[in-house]
């Protein structure tokens, strides 16, 4: 049985509502692959659905480079997509094929970020002049400030913290010692990481 | 920069969360939901206030093919917005050009049904009525679509305010007795670039949460 990316491919939807693809034309065959697995993405198969993240990837980030024009965004603009990609994949019909479907999903995207860039690049003023150096910080204690921070934490955000930055636990390990699932635990660092992250810049 | 790192941990992130979906019905099984609920709404309205001479004016072609115009903007209008819903089948310039078209159609069918009167009493409470009865499907379709994933939120936003208020329009047909042209321009159509401008923006800004909503809120790696 051929398989591609560890999946069997002898359940394959028909060519029939896929732009007219030919069989045996790779970018067809490539359409119909990822249409499938997205089927199967819906069913809750992780398989399939991991195989179609990871095929469909380098081709978003060569669609969202060209687009986004800050490398700094690219990144953001590249989980944003996969993250919209799958909050948007119950609307995706496997009569039709996916592209069309996944690049409205990055152009959005894209769009999304040019308009920040523009905003940006209003409020930017370039000059030839360095800026004067900040003058010298009284040194400050990071150790006692991050003490301080994790005590102003909920329990259960410092608890995911310690679990996994300091003793250094798998998120599942963690989750397992608190009794929550891994997407909670990770919820909870996440939230911890931002309120630690907002009271260090101030 | 995207890092091989970024996206493997990316891909085990969204892996992790994935659960079986209920897939959303096709546009067209949920226009004909819409339709047929939108139907019985209007039919119930236009019944229980009906004009008193519906009958009579139902044997005069110009008003039956303005109701029909009428009809086909309203549909038309809903069908767009439903399609925003899905990403990739967002209306294409040309349809919205059609749309527009189908609704200028309307309003001339509803010109030449012009009657005697040649201008427009202030009747504010036809407008009134007019945003009372477009509320209710106004937020359905709104509803409707942000089910979806609704990534041309503008244009999402538009097309449910321009529809729920011509679809209030049409069920006033039959029920606001004014026989004027200018009256119906005025006080009923009027309302859909008033709706366009002002409820738009706080659609567009509901819709948008589609984005944020669920299980993954916040939590990228």
């Amino acid at each position: 049985m051929p398989v591609t990316n560890g999946l069997p491919m002898d359940h394959r939807p028909a060519v029939e509502g896929h732009g007219g693809a030919v069989p045996g034309d790779p970018a067809a065959e490539r359409s119909i692959r990822r249409a499938h697995w997205m089927t199967l993405a819906q069913h809750g198969d992780a398989g399939a659905y991991r195989a179609l993240l990871d095929d469909v990837g380098p081709v978003l980030v060569r669609y969202l480079r060209r687009r986004v024009h800050d490398v700094q965004d690219l990144a953001d603009a590249y989980q944003d997509t996969f993250l919209a990609l799958h909050r948007a994949r119950h609307t995706y019909q496997p009569a039709r094929p996916l592209e069309p479907w996944l690049f409205a999903i990055a152009r959005n995207v894209a769009a999304d970020y040019g308009r920040r860039w523009q905003r940006r690049r209003r409020h930017e003023v370039l000059t030839d002049e360095a800026p004067e150096p900040a003058p010298e910080q009284p040194a400050r204690d990071w150790g006692s400030e991050l003490t301080t921070a994790m005590r102003s934490l909920p329990n259960r955000q410092r608890e995911a913290v310690q679990l996994l930055k300091v003793q250094g636990l798998s998120i599942r390990e963690a989750a397992a010692r608190v009794g929550t699932t891994p997407t909670a635990l990770k919820l909870r660092a996440h939230r911890a990481y931002l309120a630690l992250k907002t009271t260090f810049r101030r | 920069m995207v890092t091989p790192e970024h996206h493997v941990a990316l891909v085990d992130h969204l892996v992790e969360a994935s659960e079986p979906v209920r897939r959303i019905w096709p546009v067209r099984t949920r226009m004909a939901v819409l339709v047929a609920t939108w139907s019985a709404a209007g039919l119930l309205v236009a019944y229980a206030g009906a004009r008193p001479d519906l009958a009579e004016r139902l044997d005069d072609p110009t008003f039956v093919v303005g109701l029909a115009t009428l009809m086909l903007a309203t549909a038309f209008t809903a069908m767009m917005a439903l399609r925003c819903a899905v990403p990739g089948r967002a209306p294409t310039r040309l349809e919205a050009w059609t749309a527009l078209g189908v609704i200028a159609g309307a309003v001339m069918a509803l010109w030449a049904d012009s009657g005697s009167k040649p201008a427009a009493d202030p009747a504010w409470h036809c407008s009134v009525r007019t945003m009372a009865i477009a509320l209710l499907p106004w937020i359905s379709l709104l509803v409707a679509i942000r089910r979806g994933a609704p990534v041309r939120l503008t244009s999402a936003a538009l097309y449910a305010g321009t529809a729920a208020v011509l679809f209030a329009t049409l069920v006033l047909r039959a029920a606001c007795p004014a026989h004027g042209a200018a009256h119906w321009l005025a006080w009923h159509l009027a309302v859909v670039p008033l709706a366009a401008l002002f409820a738009s923006p706080l659609a567009a800004r509901w819709l948008r949460g589609w984005r944020r909503g669920g299980p993954l809120a916040g939590t990228a790696p």
